[in-house]
């Protein structure tokens, strides 16, 4: 019912609509909301995002719905040559769309293939899987979406490894990084929805690269769901064009939905559609007066079930796995404090070591790896079996993370240059201050942050970040090999030091060290090169060292203090010292306000020590 | 040597030009995922340069029989899934095994048509225990432990008809 009435809400635009169109009674369904979806026409007069001639029965199909409508009309009407498919087999959505137009009568085909996958699927549930951001590869970054297919009466286990995910990604053959990019931002791929069991995307998004996922069940009545299950069959497999920035998974998943759901759910306030800002408009949509949402389960990493389960253990348990992996290369059972527990507790423990090792197999451990799973599993097969695994809560979900665009007006009082006016922008995406369990805690992902210093007589740039990306991975158990790594890679280009509004430069860090966490602290130390021009600084090549504390006071205020020494190997010119203190309070999921309090010390090639301070206010508007 | 390797192919080829093959089935032999269906030519992504895959497409193909010996039937899609789910998680199904519990064990066990019972989970350990406390377990291929798997599971998979 809800598609016969979208398919009379029209495109304010004509498209692509032949000039007799007021004559043709065809026109207006060739022109209605549902049919374009069908045909992946995103915006009026568009072409169709699918660029595989497969998908079109028309030749003019990709830019003609109209002529796209009259040829599909006709393919499910003509009789079915024995041995060949059918349009009714490989278009079923188009059928029944066109059928309750009462346009037309498709024929009565047989169809194996098709029949076979939709009894599969048809009664299936329709979900959206994401995957959180990775910071082991620039494509992953901002994370992953999947549409998910899954048993439609599972209460007692929500998601199932036997559930089915329609993935869509490009085809990118074997190209290198520099055509990757090329490709990805300007065009050159193409893109499909393949299929498999959901355990494939499993090991690899939550075994391997050890990402939460979260799968939102979509509240669709049986009419819209089993109608967007049949279109999922007619577009499996078809090339659609692909950009890394606008064209990609999350607004095709998006445009996909929008089949049977009235909203804009690839809409964005920048130039790309991130996966973080669907699953938003998809947590904000409403559907039939509900929301469109219906329910939200989280699905661990490997990581964290094994931090969950250990942080499970008694102090008893605990101390009898420490005992038990004193020697990282050996388990050792015999000792007393595993022998005075009883089997149960005994059991516990060795869970979360045969845990913790399929953490570390997706590490560079250099420990024996199958000898101590050998010794794990063949103690445990001695131990009473155990009917459920304890689960850890899940994170807050990512539409309660802080939106990722930013604009900050600060008002700062400089000592050498007075009262200062800074404008900022950032499109992407978080910073140290920011980082939560919703994305990634004790971590900075910021891309093109961009700080504009405004006096009574000048504008000037003072800072582009071009991009920040710190973790401060925080050891959350004492499991062998999980040291806590603290890592930065960021570029910027500049002002050298606080008191100076022209001596811009380049600078390349690349820092590695320790981390942890006490309490409401986490301090960290980093170590590591810095390749700079040195228009206004000397050393091309610098050692860098980094001393910082992020302190969470509560839910909406923290303060971050970093102190940070930099050794060019050219004297006294080569070397500064700068002392940043930030405090944020976060005033609500949109508006944030910061203090500053920034210090350096440095020499000018004469010799004469500077120093220069800052002291400032600033208030965020994130969107 | 050589004129041994020789005799032995010719022996072969003459073998196979005399007999047409018979079916494992008809030969009352187990198929094998691994050997007669190409499971083990299937690339799955890995870590690394394969992350980038994750947002990026990663078909599984399909599969393909790989021994004349077994028909395309046999290599149909429900053994193939029961075999692409040990390949790919052998790891956390031994471990969820030897806990008595876990999706994995599950959904094994729901591939093959069982529930996961105190029986059919207890006849998973016992066949895991004897396996993993053998003395070359440590040695043998993630191939070879994935089939040692994917038979107990048939094994047990037989007693839920």
């Amino acid at each position: 019912m809800r598609r016969l009435v979208l398919s009379l809400i029209l495109f304010p635009i004509l498209v692509s609509v032949p000039a007799y169109a007021s004559d043709d009674p065809y026109a207006v369904i060739a022109q209605s909301r549902t049919w374009l979806k069908l045909l992946h026409v995103d915006e009026p007069g568009a072409l169709s995002a699918v660029n595989d001639q497969r998908f079109f029965l028309s030749e003019q199909g990709r830019q003609n719905p109209y002529a796209e409508l009259r040829a599909t009309l006709a393919a499910l009407e003509a009789p079915q040559i024995a041995g060949e498919g059918h349009a009714v087999c490989k278009f079923p959505a188009r059928a029944q769309f066109l059928a309750q137009q009462n346009l037309v009568q498709p024929t009565d085909a047989n169809c194996p293939e098709r029949d076979e996958w939709l009894g599969k699927h048809q009664d299936q549930s329709v979900g959206v899987m994401f995957a959180s951001g990775y910071l082991g590869n620039p494509a992953s970054f901002f994370g992953h979406m999947l549409i998910h297919l899954g048993e439609p009466s599972s209460n007692d286990t929500p998601v199932t490894l036997l559930d089915t995910s329609m993935n869509f990604g490009a085809d990118t053959g074997d190209d290198g990084i520099v055509p990757y990019i090329l490709k990805g931002l300007f065009g050159g791929y193409q893109a499909r929805y393949s299929q498999a069991l959901f355990f494939h995307n499993s090991a690899i998004y939550s075994e391997s690269e050890m990402r939460d996922l979260w799968q939102y069940k979509l509240n669709l009545n049986d009419e819209d769901r089993e109608f967007l299950i049949l279109h999922m069959w007619e577009v499996l497999g078809q090339n659609f064009d692909y950009l890394f920035l606008s064209e990609n998974c999350a607004s095709r998943i998006a445009r996909t939905l929008e089949l049977v759901i009235n909203d804009d759910l690839a809409q964005s306030n920048m130039p790309w559609v991130a996966p973080e800002t669907v699953m938003r408009n998809l947590s904000q949509a409403e559907y039939e007066g509900e929301p469109l949402i219906a329910e939200r389960e989280h699905k661990p990493s490997r990581r964290l079930i094994t931090e969950h389960l250990f942080h499970q253990l008694t102090s008893d348990q605990q101390f009898a796995l420490e005992s038990t992996w004193q020697n990282p290369n050996l388990l050792n059972f015999q000792n007393t404090a595993f022998a005075e527990l009883n089997t149960n507790e005994q059991g516990a423990v060795i869970d979360v070591i045969l845990s913790h090792l399929l953490t570390l197999e997706e590490t560079d451990t250099e420990l024996p790896i199958p000898q101590l799973r050998q010794q794990a599993l063949v103690k445990r097969l001695q131990l009473p079996a155990n009917s459920q695994v304890s689960r850890p809560l899940p994170p807050p979900p990512i539409e309660t993370a802080v939106p990722s665009s930013m604009w900050r007006m600060a008002f700062l009082d400089n000592s050498e240059i007075g009262t200062v006016g800074r404008l900022s922008f950032r499109p992407l995406h978080y910073d140290l201050l920011q980082s939560s369990a919703a994305r990634m805690p004790y971590a900075s992902l910021e891309v093109l942050r961009t700080d504009i210093d405004i006096t009574d007589n000048n504008i000037s740039l003072n800072r582009l970040q071009l991009f920040d990306v710190t973790n401060l991975y925080v050891q959350r158990t004492p499991l062998p090999e999980m040291r806590s790594r603290a890592w930065q890679v960021a570029a910027n280009i500049s002002n050298t030091h606080l008191s100076c509004t022209d001596c811009l430069n380049f600078n390349l860090d690349l820092k590695t060290g320790w981390s942890d966490r006490f309490g409401h602290a986490v301090p960290y130390a980093m170590a590591g090169v810095q390749l700079s021009t040195t228009g206004f600084q000397k050393g091309p090549v610098a050692v860098t060292a980094t001393l910082g504390m992020l302190l969470d006071h509560s839910n909406i205020q923290r303060t971050h203090i970093e102190l940070t020494a930099r050794e060019g190997f050219a004297g006294e010119a080569g070397r500064i010292s700068q002392l940043n203190v930030e405090h944020l309070l976060q005033i609500d999921s949109a508006f944030d306000a910061r203090f500053y309090v920034r210090a350096d010390r440095y020499r000018l090639s004469n010799g004469e020590q500077q120093k220069g301070q800052e002291l400032g206010l600033a208030f965020s508007y994130y969107f | 040597m050589k004129k041994l390797s020789l005799l032995v192919a010719a022996g072969v080829m003459s073998a196979g030009l005399m007999a047409t093959p018979q079916t494992a089935e008809a030969q009352g032999l187990e198929v094998n995922p691994w050997q007669h269906c190409g499971i083990g030519a299937m690339i799955f992504p890995e870590n690394g340069v394969a992350a980038a895959i994750s947002n990026i497409i990663w078909d599984l193909g399909t599969t393909a029989v790989t021994s004349a010996t077994v028909t395309p039937e046999q290599c149909g899609t429900s053994i193939v899934d029961v075999a692409l789910l040990i390949d790919s998680s052998y790891d956390q199904l031994a471990m969820e095994t030897a806990q008595g519990s876990g999706e994995h064990l599950t959904a094994a066990l729901n591939l093959v048509g069982c529930n996961a019972t105190e029986e059919t989970v207890g006849a998973l350990r016992a066949d895991l225990a004897e396996v993993a406390s053998s003395s070359n377990y440590t040695e043998m291929s993630h191939e070879e432990k994935a089939y040692s798997y994917y038979s107990s599971l048939q094994t047990v998979a037989a007693g839920c008809a």
